[in-house]
């Protein structure tokens, strides 16, 4: 089984005892509320999805992973887990002391407040994203953000059995599934969206060489237009129980919200599947990008900044289906010109099912296209 | 039982004492005693709780993944 990231999975939940303590502490510390987004954030870092991050970054390492991609001891990090607050809170809050997350009435974490720090927002944005455009969904949500940082490590308090969904499993989970499924090695797929067969295409490719499949959606927010969580694990389900070997592949989620950061974003993907037992991790183009903010292959090409990162990338191209082939390929594969390509475009597709229409069967399940079109808002803001 | 402390300390633990709700040096030492017995006893706990973890665990994370159906 592949090393975690960092060495081991780390675990922020504490025992029974100092769990009941720490939350009657919490009843009487300064609090931080945070919305669901955070809250998931704050059970990836507790549960070990983040490893080896132990809990919101302090500025050394926040400026370390937004200029060099690194943490400060030298691991491979590319996006900041932050929490941040507001200049009222901020007087609250003592470094030095405790402070208990809470998500409404409910104290989620004890925080140990190690520093509170101030950021500039732009730079921080620009260096991320690549640019400032507010057209970004990730930009516009990024500056959004309150204007000082408060790091430190945490202290889970939540259920342990509390999960999001009940594809919801630990890196700790996937790994004994893996064991015990028999995988020496396993890829982790990202999705934002339904399945097409372009997707099915590229996942049945590598499991010709590899021995088993984590299709690992992100569950959480994402931009108008997109597919709804709802939707994209429907449509997994309907395609999986007819077209997948059970013993060759697993359905769970990555609840995050996705954040487009595009090449940074994909060797983020990348860690956190390693960290879930992953040996490999597929590469598509333009993974995690949105617009045309980033090259088609530039979240590829960043792999090569990290050759330290022990998870392999598998790179891939787009398929589509050719006339003359009569089947999904690629262009690695296929001789024919473009007259004979169909290309499974996500937003064509997106229109279609939108208006309730079935996309050509060569380019989706009509089962998975009919799921969707049943469903009541399959698309965020409709 | 009686216990010796050192003239220095003592002085140093009035001062502490100063403007707090201890009002002999004796109540003071006792109570940082107890704390300090009380959070090796609770580390003492912890340690235990997380040496059974890696079995206990894993079969609590099986009967998991059986539950929701991921495996047999």
């Amino acid at each position: 089984m592949i090393r975690p990231h960092g060495g081991e999975i780390v675990n922020r939940e504490v025992s029974k005892s100092k769990k009941d303590r720490l939350r009657e502490e919490a009843k009487e510390s300064p609090k931080i509320q945070i919305d669901k987004s955070l809250e998931k954030e704050v059970r990836n870092i507790a549960r070990g999805r983040y490893s080896p991050l132990t809990g919101f970054q302090n500025q050394n390492n926040f400026l370390k992973v937004v200029r060099d991609m690194r943490l400060e001891t030298g691991e491979a990090w590319t996006i900041p887990i932050i929490l941040d607050i507001d200049k009222e809170k901020k007087k609250e809050l003592e470094e030095g002391d405790q402070a208990a997350i809470f998500r409404e009435e409910e104290p989620i974490a004890m925080l140990d407040i190690e520093e509170i720090y101030s950021y500039d927002k732009k730079k921080t944005v620009k260096d991320l994203y690549g640019t400032d455009d507010t057209d970004h969904p990730g930009v516009k949500m990024y500056l959004e953000k309150d204007d000082y940082l408060v790091a430190g490590n945490i202290d889970y308090l939540k259920d342990p059995n509390h999960r999001e969904d009940n594809y919801d499993l630990d890196p700790t989970e996937t790994r004994v599934l893996f064991e015990e499924k028999g995988w020496d090695t396993s890829v982790g797929f990202q999705t934002r969206n339904a399945p097409h067969r372009g997707h099915e295409y590229l996942q049945k490719n590598i499991l010709e060489n590899i021995d088993g499949i984590l299709i690992h959606p992100k569950i959480g927010k994402k931009k108008k237009g997109d597919f709804t969580d709802r939707a994209i694990m429907k449509a997994y389900e309907e395609l999986m129980k007819e077209y997948y070997l059970e013993h060759k592949s697993v359905l769970s989620t990555f609840p995050t919200k996705m954040r487009y950061m595009g090449p940074r974003e994909a060797v983020f993907d990348a860690l956190v599947r390693k960290n879930h037992g992953c040996t490999h991790f597929i590469v598509g183009r333009d993974h995690a990008g949105v617009g045309d903010y980033y090259g088609e292959f530039e979240a590829q090409e960043i792999f090569k900044e990290f050759p330290d990162i022990e998870v392999e990338p598998l790179f891939y191209n787009y398929a589509f289906y050719c006339k003359k082939c009569h089947g999904m390929v690629s262009d690695r594969t296929c001789p024919h010109g473009s007259e004979q390509r169909i290309a499974p475009s996500g937003t064509k597709i997106r229109n279609m099912l939108r208006e309730g229409e079935k996309p050509p069967k060569e380019l989706m399940r009509p089962e998975v296209a009919q799921k969707i079109i049943d469903m009541d808002k399959p698309f965020i803001g409709d | 039982m009686k216990i010796e402390i050192p003239g220095e300390l003592v002085e140093k633990i009035k001062e502490r004492m100063e403007g707090s709700e201890f009002e002999s040096v004796q109540e003071y030492v006792e109570y940082v005693l107890e704390e300090v017995v009380k959070e090796e006893y609770e580390e003492v706990e912890e340690t235990e709780e997380e040496e059974d973890w890696d079995e206990e665990d894993e079969e609590k994370v099986k009967d998991r993944l059986r539950s929701l159906g991921y495996l047999d």
